[in-house]
């Protein structure tokens, strides 16, 4: 240390605050020194204490027979001569110890028996329920038959496709609406489009399926409403 | 003479080869299936029809017999084959109910079918079980059952001849034919023509577009007939045995000749009839545009 950076640390140290310790402080010191002076047990166990140096005695002499042992050992079993295993050895050894092997029962086995059965016993009852007193007899016959021609297209394609009649209403309810108002009017032209929809249904029937002698009746019949309905329309009108 | 026997018989004979030419020959296909169903009390059949004519008939076994015809007619065998195979069904009994249905499967892009095809139903019940029928394009008959039956038709006729017990009928364009029906009927038309003979028990319809005719009324309870457009035939074996309301809006009311025509009220286009002591069974009959016929003694 250069004597000027010397100087300068006196200084420092000497400008530094000093603080008093309180009195009781050596006391409590003392205090405790003393304790330690009374432990006076581990006094005379760390007195007692002899740092016996415990000297181990290592076999080394087994221990190195024990490897020559080793070694004289590994030199023969490279000497033995090399012998393949026939697989029946094998197959009786495992046989052997699958006979010998304990049956061991699982407590899930048990559960799973117990709710196979259950669902058995439950498949049974609602099959039961479903099966039919017998079975379906089904059997085909042939036969010919004579029947009268008719031209189907020719039935309908008749029918007016335009409403003449829903033409005439137009016209005259734009002129005549207070007589289109009347109660008796609408009721009757209710009726009128209901017969026309269910004309529309029987056509489209007419046109996929072809035994048609019940529903040409029908047609007829709606139309022939269909008329009267209309009549008494124009009758309102006029 | 002799000639003129001749060609008598050879013009006959022309006729008749001419008859046969112009008919044509179709092949007829029927596929006929049988299956019998044990029914015990309380369990139902229900009977799905397209196109179908269905006879259910009640028979004192225990069984549910069924004979299902599937037929299909055509002029080549091939078509006719075919075309069999569109027509599916289902017969089987799932839950105390059993299932009767056939149905047409026509494969993608066929829009039309070049055979006829048809199927019959012959259904033989307990004639206590319950019956529930749908059909379309065909025709209905039950007989002899007494269990609950409820048929809704559409383009078809019902057929009922000895029934008992709760029916519920629904018909759009039929005819509804009933011969000695009871128990507690109720029946919801639309064109369609009702005929009863014989009806007992408690019986209400509602009817659009279609005249009824009933008679045989003895032993009813009350008879309500709440109908439009429609014309209303009663036929009354003893008239005194039954309390009338009759009234018919925009139509008329026709009694019998010993009763005066006067006692028929006309007011606001409404024409009405009441008769007989309360208390007694109640026929109660409503029409509009129609009219009210009631005959008897």
């Amino acid at each position: 240390m250069k004597p000027n950076n010397k100087q300068i640390l006196d200084q420092a140290l000497a400008q530094l605050p000093q603080y008093k310790a309180p009195a009781d402080i050596w006391k409590s010191i003392e205090q405790e020194l003393d304790k330690e002076k009374g432990l006076p047990h581990i006094d005379r166990a760390i007195s007692q204490y002899k740092a016996d140096r415990v000297q181990a005695h290592l076999p080394w002499e087994k221990i190195e027979h024990a490897l020559e042992n080793q070694e004289r050992l590994n030199r023969a079993i490279q000497s033995l001569p090399v012998h393949k295993l026939h697989k029946d050895v094998f197959e009786n050894i495992i046989e052997k110890t699958q006979k010998e092997k304990p049956v061991r029962s699982s407590p899930y086995l048990y559960w799973i028996a117990g709710m196979a059965a259950s669902l058995l016993l439950l498949l049974s009852f609602l099959w039961q329920n479903e099966i039919p007193a017998s079975a379906e007899k089904i059997h085909i016959t042939y036969r010919e038959e004579a029947i009268p021609p008719t031209d189907w297209q020719a039935v309908y394609s008749q029918l007016p496709e335009e409403d003449e009649l829903m033409q005439f209403i137009r016209e005259n309810c734009a002129r005549l609406a207070m007589q289109c108002q009347e109660p008796g009017f609408r009721g009757l032209l209710e009726e009128y489009l209901e017969l026309h929809a269910a004309r529309q249904e029987l056509v489209n029937q007419l046109q996929t399926h072809r035994e048609q002698t019940q529903l040409a009746t029908y047609l007829v019949r709606i139309e022939k409403e269909k008329t009267e309905v209309g009549k008494k329309l124009i009758q309102h009108l006029l | 003479m002799k000639f003129l026997l001749t060609s008598g018989l050879l013009l006959l004979l022309v006729f008749f080869a001419g008859r046969l030419i112009a008919q044509g020959m179709v092949q007829v296909i029927t596929k006929t299936v049988e299956k019998n169903f044990s029914c015990k009390e309380g369990e139902s059949i229900q009977l799905e029809g397209e196109k179908a004519g269905i006879k259910v008939m009640g028979w004192e076994g225990k069984e549910v017999k069924v004979k299902l015809k599937l037929i299909s007619k055509a002029l080549t065998r091939q078509v006719a084959q075919q075309e069999l195979d569109y027509q599916r069904y289902i017969l089987e009994k799932r839950r105390g109910v059993i299932h009767l249905k056939n149905y047409f499967a026509l494969p993608n892009g066929k829009a039309q079918l070049n055979a006829i095809l048809l199927a019959e139903y012959e259904v033989w019940v307990p004639t206590g079980a319950s019956l529930q029928i749908t059909n379309s394009y065909g025709n209905v008959h039950v007989a002899n059952t007494s269990g609950n039956t409820s048929i809704d038709s559409r383009y078809g006729n019902i057929s009922l001849e000895n029934m008992n017990g709760r029916g519920d009928y629904k018909s759009h364009f039929g005819d509804f034919t009933a011969t000695t029906i009871a128990g507690q009927i109720t029946c919801s038309f639309t064109h369609t023509k009702t005929s009863i003979q014989g009806i007992t028990g408690s019986a209400s319809f509602k009817n659009t577009l279609g005249d009824i005719y009933i008679s045989g009324l003895t032993g009813i309870s009350s008879l309500t007939v709440d109908a439009a457009k429609s014309d209303i035939h009663l036929s009354m074996n003893q008239l005194n045995h039954y309390q009338y309301q009759l009234e018919s809006q925009f139509g008329e009311v026709t009694l019998p000749g010993h009763i005066k025509s006067s006692t028929v009220n006309h007011s606001a286009q409404l024409a009405r009839w009441q008769y007989g002591a309360k208390g007694l069974p109640l026929i109660k009959v409503h029409t509009s545009f129609g009219k009210i016929i009631l005959e008897g003694k």
